[in-house]
């Protein structure tokens, strides 16, 4: 495995590739810069830029895309108090208190440093952890793909915050649109009302692209915010050896949280951040300073945030289960590629995946030397206007969809689904579901009937596997787990709203 | 928000009623071997089960928030935009990319804000250079040019 990852970097270390992993890392931080572009956003806008690259180069681009996005949040959260991504909602509290106290820079040299450890644990953890469970996953068959779709899909539950209902219900929505085009078993074309275009499906980068980037963009373009002005210094502070050593211990635990909940299909990094904060409340021995302004309050939560993109990825690579919503459309980025993940991607193109292991490797290792070096210009970019910005956005969504197969179809299926996403947005239907749904519904019913096959219509295939058994059950944890969850946060803010409850 | 949910639930109900309609006419079932139309089916009839649970949560729902402000400016902006972008994807295999993105991205800037046409000017022309470098130079995908 050494070997193998030895190669990895050589595979990467050539100018070119390395080239493209540096812009993806700027173009990352920018895009979590900017407060109303998310990363998920930002990886959706930019996958269609790598179709006319080789898979190692386009994957390697995409990691240094979420390696800087979800760190770039941090830097309109401690300037401007308002996060760049969700992942970036904690260091708010903290990171904004030391930049009135004229400490931004402070803050941002220890965002910085503490997502370089968290990120760069957790693309360790990947490398060593991945290739052991993808051997476990290559005894699987047909039931257990189709057991592992429905756990996948069960993940709706969680995804969807508040609204499971309506995350269910987007959910399905998802698998119907994901039935259009020819049956998996059979070749009959269903729901393609004659179109060839419908014969192979709906796109999925297209549906992507319209549903988070466009209908992101109108929510944008309808209310549009003031300009912002940045009036607090950031030139030359950083913290001393003293305040450092205090963070260290946070920066690892944060570490740790961010890897296991982003092992964790579903939860992503914004839950990782305040689960680390959380921590970081109970244990620091600042405890009471918290929230006033203390630099473990930006380490706990930014080293959990990127802590989240390795272990993200190890369900995605060695599953096919996206870890969160970025590598959910990484997904799809991998498929047209055509890589097939899953344990006989580590068989099939291990160089592909060694190579993707050291890409991230380096682009925790871009980050810091970016993050470091360019604060201050990140900093301007923050300043960009929304009429200018916003327009950019639309246009690139209409040049990314049409670069896909040169199809003014897929545009169309772009912009119906940014409407459509909009709806969803005003109306609280999660979004996440559908292109989850969209990525394994056709999985699902592949495995389902293909396992009915091999027992001849007999449902015992299913029960009779352990494997099978024990995703089954974790599926059944995973909604009835969300479903009180959820019933148990309503009924705290009930109690709350009657004054009967002391909040947290 | 409650008026949302029930205007959302008639199109899901419709939504299910079209896959219900439609499948009818697909392949059976070959013995105990699901056909192509069994997993649609069973979305429909699940997801119109869900429909139904949201409408009766729906019902004591006391939210009455105002999702659109159809006098205020927000709301034309956006269909504006939409429409301008739909235009420009139409047009845009016609006119060609190098000559019509510039002209759409200063309108949609100026629908937004209608100052500093200068800056808006400069940054068109520098987002077309950079998406045609990038798209049609580096990475060799071809983008619409002129018809004519």
């Amino acid at each position: 495995m050494a070997e193998l990852l030895l190669h990895g970097f050589e595979t990467v270390l050539q100018p070119g590739i390395l080239a493209l992993l540096a812009a993806g890392v700027i173009c990352g931080i920018i895009i979590g810069a900017l407060p109303g572009l998310t990363a998920t956003m930002g990886v959706a806008l930019l996958t269609p830029l790598t179709f006319g690259m080789n898979p190692v180069s386009g994957l390697v681009m995409l990691v240094g895309i979420y390696c800087g996005a979800i760190y770039g949040g941090s830097i309109s959260a401690i300037l401007i108090r308002t996060p760049g991504t969700p992942a970036a909602a904690a260091t708010v509290i903290d990171g904004h208190e030391l930049a009135k106290k004229g400490e931004a820079g402070k803050a941002l040299w220890m965002s910085t440093v503490a997502s370089f450890c968290g990120g760069m644990f957790s693309a360790l953890c990947l490398a060593f952890i991945a290739p052991q469970l993808a051997k476990v996953a290559l005894s699987f068959s047909s039931p257990e793909y189709f057991a592992l779709a429905m756990f996948g899909l069960s993940i709706i539950s969680s995804i969807s915050g508040d609204q499971v209902l309506k995350g269910l219900i987007a959910g399905f929505c998802g698998l119907i649109l994901a039935m259009i085009g020819m049956d998996p078993i059979t070749g009959f074309p269903r729901f393609t009302f004659g179109d060839p275009n419908f014969l192979s499906g709906i796109s999925f980068i297209p549906v992507l692209i319209g549903l988070f980037a466009v209908s992101e963009a109108f929510a944008s373009a309808e209310s549009m915010l003031k300009k912002i002005d940045i009036d607090v210094n950031i030139a030359g502070m950083w913290p001393s050896w003293a305040e450092i050593k205090t963070c260290i211990k946070t920066i690892i635990k944060g570490s740790v949280i961010g890897t296991i909940i982003g092992i964790i299909p579903a939860a992503g990094a914004d839950v990782a951040a305040f689960v680390s904060y959380g921590e970081c409340k109970r244990s620091s021995k600042q405890a009471d300073k918290l929230g006033t302004g203390v630099l473990e309050g930006v380490a706990a939560p930014e080293s959990a945030n990127n802590g989240v993109t390795g272990g993200a990825m190890i369900p995605l690579l060695t599953l096919g289960i996206p870890g969160d919503a970025v590598t959910a459309v990484m997904l799809g980025a991998l498929m047209l590629q055509g890589l097939r993940p899953g344990p006989m991607l580590f068989k099939d193109n291990a160089d592909v995946v060694f190579a993707l292991f050291a890409g991230l490797i380096l682009a925790n290792v871009f980050m810091l030397i970016f993050g470091l070096g360019g604060l201050k210009l990140f900093a301007k970019v923050i300043m960009v206007p929304k009429p200018i910005l916003v327009p950019i956005i639309f246009i690139l969504c209409v040049v990314g969809s049409y670069s896909i197969d040169q199809r003014v179809f897929d545009v169309g299926v772009m912009l119906v689904f940014g409407v459509i996403g909009y709806f969803m947005q005003k109306l609280k239907f999660p979004i996440s579901p559908v292109v989850l749904a969209l990525i394994l519904g056709p999985m699902a019913e592949r495995e389902l009937r293909t396992s009915l096959v091999l027992s001849q219509g007999s449902l015992d295939i299913f029960f009779t596997r352990p494997i099978t058994l024990l995703l089954f059950g974790l599926t059944v944890v995973s909604i009835v787990g969300s479903y009180i969850a959820q019933v148990r946060k309503q009924k705290k803010a009930q109690a709350q709203a009657q004054g009967g409850c002391p909040a947290d | 928000m409650k008026i949302g949910n029930y205007v959302a639930a008639v199109f899901l109900f419709a939504l299910c009623g079209s896959v219900w309609y439609l499948s009818a006419d697909f392949p059976g079932s070959q013995g105990n071997i699901p056909g192509p139309a069994f997993f649609p089916r069973g979305l429909a009839l699940v997801l119109a089960l869900l429909t139904g649970l949201l409408l009766y949560t729906n019902r004591n729902t006391s939210v009455k928030e105002k999702l659109f402000d159809f006098h205020g400016p927000g709301i034309k902006r956006a269909l504006i935009m939409l429409a301008t972008t739909v235009a420009y994807s139409f047009l845009v295999n016609i006119v060609g990319f190098i000559l019509l993105t510039p002209l759409c991205l200063l309108l949609m800037m100026l629908i937004m804000e209608p100052e500093k046409i200068v800056v808006k000017v400069i940054a068109s022309v520098a987002t077309t250079a950079i998406l045609y470098l990038v798209f049609e130079v580096g990475l060799n995908v071809p983008l619409p040019a002129w018809s004519f």
